[in-house]
C-alpha cells in the first residue's frame, strides 16, 4: 500500500512547525540574564536595557503588565517565579509587594548614598527610580492668576463645569486620593471627591494626555495630570500634540502646605531571586547620574538622584515643594481610596 | 414508500421493563475517560475561581451599594443599544446580498465580514477621535444652552459613538449567521410567499425573517458576549461596565472574592445567553434540514434601487472597516515617515508571539476535533454535558481565566511535582490559558463538521476493521479539513487579538501584536501604535477571508 | 438447518431509546445460519434497523445477548462487548456511506488486512470485477452513478471476506428499474459466493427476490418467519400480509379463523351453481393492462371489500353477483412464532 499518505505528511509537517512555537527563542547556553516584572511600558526603558546589556553583557528580559496584576502573578508563581526585579510606576504597588512578602532587602551602600531616605523603603526593600508630580494643567487664557491654589480648592463651586480628570480606576488618581485621605480624613475626602466630580465638565474618560488636550481645545479649564505627559506632548511627532502643549501651563498645587503630590516609579528585588547581586548592579546602573539625567530628558520624569540634571522642559516648569507623605500610605490606603471614589460617584 | 396501502400501526403495549426511566449511562471506556480527563483539566481554572465565590467578601456590600447599579446599567445600555444596531447592520445587508443582484454585490458580500478583523480596543482608539472632534461643538452647546444641555449632549455623543463603534465591528457575527440562514432557505418558500401576492419586502418580513430567527439570535448572542467581555473600549470611553468592575475591585481594592462575584454575574448572563443560543440552534438545524438547498435566484435591481442597496451595504463596511483602517494607515504613514519612525519595537518577541498563536491554534484545533469525536463516539447526556463545560471558558473574561490559571499552576508548584518546573512559567502556561478561553470555537466547528460527515462513514470504517482512533485519522480528519482550517484560522486570529489574558500571563520577552499595540497606546503613541494595529487587522482580515472560503458549502461533486 | 450452530443469534434481545417508552427491539429471538440470506422486513420504526445495528455492534442491547459464531459478542453476560471492528462483518449502508475522499479502489482497499501488496491489488481487482466496476478504479465515489455506488459499497463490504454481510436498505435510493436490476445482480453475487447475509428492507420485492428466509418485524416484535413463499401465501396476520401488497381477509366460517388471500389467487365462479367459494357482489372494475382489478363485496363478511385480479373482467360489470374462490391449500403451512 501507500507508504505515507500525502495528507498525513502535510499534517505531520504542520504539527512539527507548530511545536516549534513552544521552543524558547533564547539560546540554550544563555549568558547571565535578569528578568523584570515591570509596569513601566516606555520605549525609553528598552533603550536603557540595551545600554545595560552593552555595558555588562547581562541580558534583560521583560514582562510588562499592571502593577497589581504582576503582584498576583508573583504570589501565584511563588518560589518558582522567573522574576528577579519588580518595577512599578507607582509607590503604592511597591509597598503592597513588600507587605505581601515578595521583596528582599538590598544592601548596596551606593544606592543608599544616592537616594534620600524618603525615597527608599525603611527596610530597603525597594528604591525609587524616578519621581512624577501629579499637578494641575490649566489654560492661562481662562484661568486667572491666583485662582488655582490647592487640590482641596478644586471642590469649590467656582470650578463647576471647568475640570477634567481621568477614571478613578487609574492608579495615579488612586494614589492622589490616598494622600488627600491622609491629609484630611476619609469623610472630608469623600466629600472632596464628590464635589470635584460634580465640577467636572464631563464624566471621567481617556488618558492623562486626553485631559490635557481637553484643556487645550477649550472644553475645560483645568486638568489633573502628571507633568511628564505634558513633556511628551511637547516633544510629540504630531503637530497637534505640540500645539496642545503650547496652549496650557503647569501649576504645582499646595505649595503653601504639604506640597504637590509626587508619586514614584521604583523597583525592588524579588525575594526568591538568586541573582540579587546582578539585580543590585542593575539598580545602581539605573540610579547612575547618566541614566537619571536621561530619564529627565526622555520620559520627563524627575530624577531621584540629587546630582542628576533636570531637562530644560522641567526647568521651565520650575522648582516645587513635594508632598513628603510616606509611600507606605499609598499602599495602605489604596483600597480605601477606591471605596471612597465608588461612594463619591467618581467613576 | 412502496405503493401498497399503509398498514395501521398496531398499538403495542410495552412490558413494564421497557418503560423504566431512561438512565444516565456511563460508557466506561478509554474514550470516555479521555473526555472526562480533558474536560477536568480545562475546567480546573474555572473551578479554582468558582471555589472562591463562597468565601467572605469584605467589599461586596459596599460594591452593591455604590457602583454595582451603574455597572449593570451601563452594561445593559450597551448590550441593548449594540444589539439593536447590529440587527439593522447585519440583517438588511445580508438579505440584500443573498437575494438581490446589484453592482458591487460580490465584493460587498465578503467585505461585509472584514470589520471582524478589528479588535474593539483598536477601534476605540480610532473612534475616540470622535468625542475629541466634537469638543468645539460641545463648547458652543455649553455657551448657548448651559451646562445641563452640554452634559446631556456629551453623554449622547460618547455613549452613541461607543455603541456605533461596537456595532460597527461586531455586526458581522449577525451578518454571517443571516447569510447562511437566508441562503439555505428554500427558494420555494420565498417564491410561494411572493406568489401569494406578497411584495419582496413583505415576503422578507413575513417569511424569510422568521425562518432565519434562530440564526439571527445566535449571532446577536455572540455580539452580546463580546460586548460584555470588552475591556479596552469601554474603559477608554469612560463607560464602566461589569468587566471594568472586576478589574477595579480585584486590583484596586484587592478583593478577589468580590471581583469574582462580579465575574460570576457576567458568566451567568453569558451562560444564559449561550444556552439560549444552543437551544435555538438545535431547532435551527431542524429548519435547515427541512429546507431545500436550491440557491435563490437573485432579484436584479436597477437604477436608484441598486444605488440604495449598494449604499446600505457599504455603510457598515465603511464604518467598521474602511474608516478605522484609513485612520490607521494615515497614522502609520505619519509614523514611518517621521524621524523616530521605522524602528519596530519588539521584533523577536513578536515572532515568538506569532508562532505561539499558530502552534496553539493548530494543536488546540486538533485536540478539539479529537475531543468532539470522542464525545460523539457514544453520545450520551454526560458526554454532551462535559462538552459544554469544556467550552465554558468562552463565557469567562480573559483576565479571570488568567488568574484562574495562575492559581492552578501556583497550587501545583507548591505541591512540588517533579516534572512541573518544565512547564510552569513557560509558554505552555499561556497556551493552556488560551485553550481554556477559546476551546469552544474549534469545538463548535468540529461538531458542525462531524455532524455533516455523519455517523455512517464512521460506522462503515469501524465495520471494515478500523478501531475508533484509526477511523478518526483515516476518515474524519481528512474530511474535517475545511472546518478545521476555518477553526484554526479563527482561533489564530482570536489569540493574536487577545489582550487581558496575554498581558497577565505572558512570559518574559514575549509580545503579541495585541500587547505591542496596547503598550504603545498606553504611552498614547497613537501613530506608532497604528503599525502593529494595522498588522493585527491585516492578519485578521486574511484569516477571515481564508475562513470564509473554507466554510463555503462545497458545491456538490466539485 | 437445525442442529448446526447459528452464525448469528439474538437471545431475547431488547433495546430502548431515550424519550420513547416503546422498545425498539423487544425481546427478540432470531438465528441466522450459514449460507442463509435472511431479509428483515417491517415498516419504518419497526425495529428492523435497530436489530441490524445491534448485530453490527453499532448499538448495545439493554437486555438479552447476541452471539456471533457461538460466541457472545454483546449482552449482560460479558463485561465489555466486542466492538464493531472486531466482529468481521460487512455492512452495506442505505446510501453507500462511501468514503468521499478515497478513490474506488482505495475504498475497497480500506478494509483489507493483508500486508502483501500483490495480494491486496489482486483482491481489489477481483472484488471490482465481481460487481462490474473494473476499469473505474481511479474514480471518486461522486463520479459514479447511483447503482455503481451501491455496487462499490457491496464490493467494499465483501472485500475483507466477512462472515456475515449486513445490508441496510441498500436499494432504497435507487429508481425502480435500477433497483430491480441491482437486486438480481446482488442476489447472484451472494449466491455465487455462498455469502451469509442479513438484509433489512421495507420493500417486499427486495425480500422476496433475494432472501432465502423472510423475517417480519413490527413494534420491536418478531411477527413471522418463513420462506418467501410461505410468508407471502400464508401471512400470520394483517400486518404480515400487508407487507407484501394487498391481501384480503377471509374468514373460515367453520372455525372462525382468519386467513389472508392474495388478489391474484382469486377465481371467479360465474354462476350460483357451485357450492365453492363465497358469494360476492361486484362493486367496481378497473382495467389494469393484462388483468382487471375487481372489487367485490363478500356476502359473508359485510362491510369488507376484497380486491381480486381477474381475467374475466371483460365480461363483468358492477352489480353482478357471483362467487369467489381462492387457489392454494387452505391449511396453514409452517410458520413460526
Amino acid at each position: 500500500m501507500n507508504p505515507i499518505h500525502p495528507m498525513k505528511k502535510r499534517l505531520i509537517l504542520t504539527l512539527l512547525a507548530a511545536l516549534a512555537g513552544f521552543i524558547p527563542a533564547a539560546p540554550l547556553h544563555a549568558a547571565e540574564e535578569l528578568t523584570l516584572y515591570t509596569q513601566r511600558h516606555y520605549e525609553f526603558d528598552e533603550a536603557v536595557h540595551r545600554l545595560f546589556t552593552e555595558k555588562t553583557g547581562i541580558t534583560v528580559k521583560v514582562v510588562k503588565a499592571a502593577s497589581d496584576e504582576l503582584i498576583v502573578r508573583l504570589q501565584e508563581e511563588g518560589a518558582n517565579t522567573p522574576a528577579d526585579l519588580y518595577l512599578t510606576a507607582d509607590g503604592g504597588g511597591l509597598d503592597r509587594a513588600k507587605k505581601a512578602g515578595l521583596l528582599q532587602s538590598f544592601t548596596s551602600e551606593a544606592i543608599k548614598e544616592k537616594v534620600p531616605a524618603t525615597l527608599r523603603d525603611p527596610d530597603d526593600q525597594w528604591v525609587a527610580l524616578t519621581k512624577r508630580a501629579r499637578v494641575l494643567i490649566y489654560s492661562p487664557e481662562r484661568v486667572k492668576a491666583g485662582e488655582l491654589s490647592t487640590y482641596e480648592d478644586l471642590a469649590d463651586p467656582k470650578w463647576r463645569g471647568r475640570l477634567v480628570a481621568r477614571s478613578s480606576s487609574n492608579i495615579y488618581n488612586q494614589s492622589l486620593m490616598t494622600t488627600v485621605i491622609e491629609a484630611n480624613g476619609a469623610e472630608a475626602s469623600e466629600a472632596w471627591a464628590a464635589a470635584v466630580r460634580q465640577n467636572m465638565v464631563r464624566p471621567p474618560q481617556g488618558s492623562d494626555r486626553d485631559q490635557i488636550r481637553a484643556v487645550a481645545t477649550g472644553l475645560a479649564d483645568v486638568a489633573i495630570a502628571n507633568t511628564y505627559y505634558l513633556g511628551l506632548l511637547e516633544t510629540s511627532e504630531d503637530q497637534k500634540d505640540r500645539d496642545a502643549a503650547a496652549a496650557v501651563k503647569v501649576f504645582f498645587p499646595n505649595q503653601e502646605g504639604r506640597g504637590a503630590h509626587v508619586n514614584i516609579s521604583g523597583a525592588g528585588i524579588v525575594k526568591s531571586s538568586k541573582k540579587a547581586a546582578l539585580a543590585t548592579q542593575f539598580l545602581e546602573f539605573l540610579l547612575s547620574d547618566e541614566i537619571q539625567s536621561r530619564y529627565a530628558e526622555e520620559t520627563f520624569e524627575y530624577p531621584v538622584s540629587e546630582t542628576a540634571k533636570w531637562s530644560p522642559i522641567q526647568e521651565k516648569w520650575g522648582k516645587f515643594t513635594a508632598d513628603d507623605v510616606a509611600f507606605s500610605v499609598l499602599g495602605d490606603r489604596n483600597a480605601e481610596a477606591v471605596r471612597l471614589f465608588n461612594q463619591a460617584g467618581w467613576e | 414508500m412502496a405503493s401498497h396501502p399503509q398498514a395501521p400501526a398496531l398499538p403495542i403495549v410495552a412490558p413494564a421493563a421497557a418503560r423504566r426511566a431512561p438512565r444516565w449511562r456511563w460508557h466506561g471506556d478509554r474514550w470516555g475517560a479521555g473526555v472526562a480527563l480533558l474536560t477536568g483539566i480545562i475546567a480546573l481554572p474555572l473551578l479554582a475561581i468558582l471555589f472562591h465565590l463562597g468565601q467572605e467578601s469584605a467589599e461586596w456590600s459596599h460594591l452593591a451599594e455604590t457602583v454595582l447599579a451603574r455597572y449593570l446599567t451601563n452594561t445593559l445600555i450597551l448590550v441593548f443599544g449594540v444589539s439593536l444596531l447590529v440587527l439593522i447592520m447585519g440583517v438588511v445587508p445580508a438579505w440584500l446580498v443573498t437575494t438581490c443582484e446589484f453592482r458591487g454585490r460580490r465584493v460587498l458580500s465578503w467585505a461585509l465580514i472584514l470589520p471582524l478583523a478589528i479588535p474593539t480596543y483598536i477601534a476605540a482608539f480610532v473612534f475616540y477621535q470622535g468625542p475629541e472632534a466634537a469638543i468645539p461643538m460641545l463648547i458652543q452647546v455649553r455657551m448657548r444652552f448651559g451646562v445641563e444641555a452640554f452634559l446631556l449632549a456629551e453623554q449622547i455623543i460618547r455613549y452613541g459613538l461607543l455603541i456605533v463603534m461596537l456595532a460597527a465591528v461586531l455586526y458581522p457575527y449577525v451578518y454571517l449567521a443571516c447569510c447562511s440562514a437566508f441562503s439555505r432557505q428554500s427558494r420555494a418558500v420565498i417564491e410561494a410567499a411572493r406568489c401569494l401576492g406578497n411584495s419582496p419586502t413583505r415576503s422578507f418580513l413575513r417569511a424569510a425573517l422568521p425562518m432565519a430567527r434562530p440564526g439571527i439570535v445566535a449571532g446577536v448572542a455572540l455580539v452580546i458576549m463580546e460586548v460584555i467581555n470588552d475591556y479596552g473600549a469601554v474603559h477608554f470611553f469612560g463607560v464602566p461596565t461589569l468587566t471594568e468592575g472586576v478589574f477595579r475591585t480585584w486590583f484596586g481594592m484587592g478583593d478577589k472574592v468580590a471581583a469574582l462575584r462580579l465575574a460570576g454575574i457576567m458568566m451567568l448572563v453569558v451562560a444564559a445567553l449561550l444556552m439560549l443560543e444552543q437551544g435555538l440552534r438545535g431547532r435551527a438545524r431542524y429548519v435547515e434540514a427541512d429546507a431545500g438547498s436550491i440557491p435563490m435566484k437573485r432579484l436584479p435591481l436597477g437604477g436608484g434601487k441598486a444605488a440604495l442597496a449598494f449604499l446600505v451595504c457599504f455603510v457598515p463596511v465603511a464604518l467598521g472597516f474602511l474608516f478605522p483602517v484609513g485612520r490607521l494607515v494615515h497614522w502609520a504613514g505619519l509614523h514611518l515617515l517621521s524621524d523616530s519612525g521605522g524602528g519596530f519595537p519588539a521584533g523577536l518577541a513578536l515572532v515568538r508571539g506569532f508562532s505561539l498563536a499558530l502552534a496553539t491554534a493548530v494543536v488546540v484545533t486538533a485536540l478539539a476535533a479529537l475531543f468532539m469525536y470522542a464525545v460523539r463516539l457514544r453520545e450520551c447526556r454526560l458526554r454532551r454535558l462535559l462538552g459544554r463545560i469544556a467550552g465554558m471558558g468562552y463565557a469567562t473574561p480573559g483576565a479571570v481565566i488568567a488568574v484562574g490559571v495562575l492559581v492552578v499552576f501556583g497550587t501545583l508548584d507548591r505541591l512540588e511535582l517533579p516534572l512541573l518546573p518544565l512547564v510552569s512559567g513557560t509558554l505552555f502556561v499561556i497556551a493552556f490559558a488560551y485553550t481554556v478561553r477559546f476551546f469552544a470555537i474549534p469545538l463548535q466547528l468540529a461538531r458542525a463538521g462531524l455532524e455533516r460527515i455523519g455517523k455512517p462513514l464512521e460506522e462503515a470504517s469501524r465495520l471494515l476493521g478500523h478501531p475508533p482512533l484509526r477511523t478518526f485519522l483515516r476518515v474524519d480528519l481528512p474530511l474535517l479539513r475545511a472546518p478545521l482550517i476555518a477553526a484554526g484560522m479563527l482561533l489564530f486570529v482570536d489569540i493574536l487579538k487577545e489582550l487581558p489574558l496575554t498581558l497577565i500571563l505572558r512570559p518574559a520577552n514575549f509580545e503579541t501584536l495585541a500587547t505591542t499595540a496596547y503598550s504603545l497606546a498606553s504611552e498614547a503613541r497613537l501613530q506608532a501604535c497604528a503599525v502593529p494595529a494595522l498588522l493585527i487587522v491585516a492578519v485578521g482580515a486574511i484569516g477571515l477571508l481564508v475562513m470564509n472560503r473554507w466554510l463555503q458549502p462545497p458545491t456538490p461533486h466539485e | 438447518m437445525s442442529d448446526r450452530t447459528p452464525l448469528l443469534s439474538f437471545h431475547a434481545v431488547t433495546r430502548h431509546y431515550r424519550g420513547n417508552h416503546l422498545a425498539a427491539v423487544n425481546g427478540i429471538n432470531l438465528d441466522v445460519f450459514r449460507g442463509e440470506i435472511v431479509a428483515l422486513i417491517g415498516e419504518s420504526g419497526s425495529g428492523k434497523t435497530s436489530l441490524l445495528r445491534l448485530a453490527a455492534g453499532l448499538e448495545s442491547p439493554d437486555g438479552g445477548e447476541i452471539l456471533l459464531d457461538g460466541r457472545v459478542v454483546a449482552g449482560e453476560t460479558i463485561a465489555r462487548e466486542v466492538p464493531p471492528e472486531s466482529r468481521q462483518l460487512g455492512l452495506v449502508f442505505q446510501d453507500g456511506a462511501l468514503f468521499p475522499h478515497l478513490t474506488v479502489e482505495r475504498n475497497v482497499d480500506y478494509g483489507l488486512v493483508v500486508k502483501d501488496k500483490k495480494a491486496r491489488t489482486d483482491r481489489i481487482a477481483a472484488c471490482l470485477e465481481l460487481v462490474g466496476l473494473a476499469g473505474k478504479e481511479k474514480r471518486f465515489p461522486h463520479e459514479l452513478s447511483g447503482g455503481e455506488r451501491q455496487r462499490l459499497a457491496l464490493a467494499r463490504a465483501l472485500a475483507p471476506e466477512p462472515k456475515l454481510l449486513l445490508l441496510d436498505e441498500p436499494f432504497s435510493h435507487l429508481d425502480p428499474a435500477l433497483r430491480r436490476k441491482l437486486r438480481e445482480e446482488i442476489r447472484d453475487i451472494l449466491q455465487r459466493l455462498g455469502q451469509t447475509a442479513l438484509l433489512v428492507t421495507h420493500d417486499p420485492e427486495d425480500a422476496l427476490a433475494i432472501a432465502s428466509r423472510v423475517v417480519i418485524i413490527d413494534g420491536g416484535n418478531l411477527m413471522q418467519t418463513g420462506t418467501p413463499a410461505e410468508v407471502y401465501r400464508y401471512p400470520a396476520n394483517q400486518y404480515c400480509a400487508e407487507r407484501f401488497g394487498p391481501a384480503n381477509r377471509v374468514l373460515d366460517h367453520a372455525t372462525g379463523k382468519e386467513t389472508w388471500k392474495r388478489p391474484e389467487d382469486a377465481r371467479w365462479i360465474p354462476c350460483d351453481v357451485a357450492n365453492e367459494g363465497d358469494p360476492v357482489v361486484i362493486e367496481a372494475i378497473r382495467e389494469m393492462g393484462a388483468i382487471y382489478e375487481v372489487r367485490v363485496a363478500p356476502g359473508t363478511q359485510p362491510g369488507e371489500i376484497w380486491l381480486c385480479f381477474l381475467k374475466e373482467g371483460e365480461i363483468l360489470k358492477p352489480g353482478d353477483h357471483g362467487r369467489v374462490a381462492w387457489r392454494g391449500t387452505p391449511e396453514r403451512v409452517a410458520w413460526k412464532s
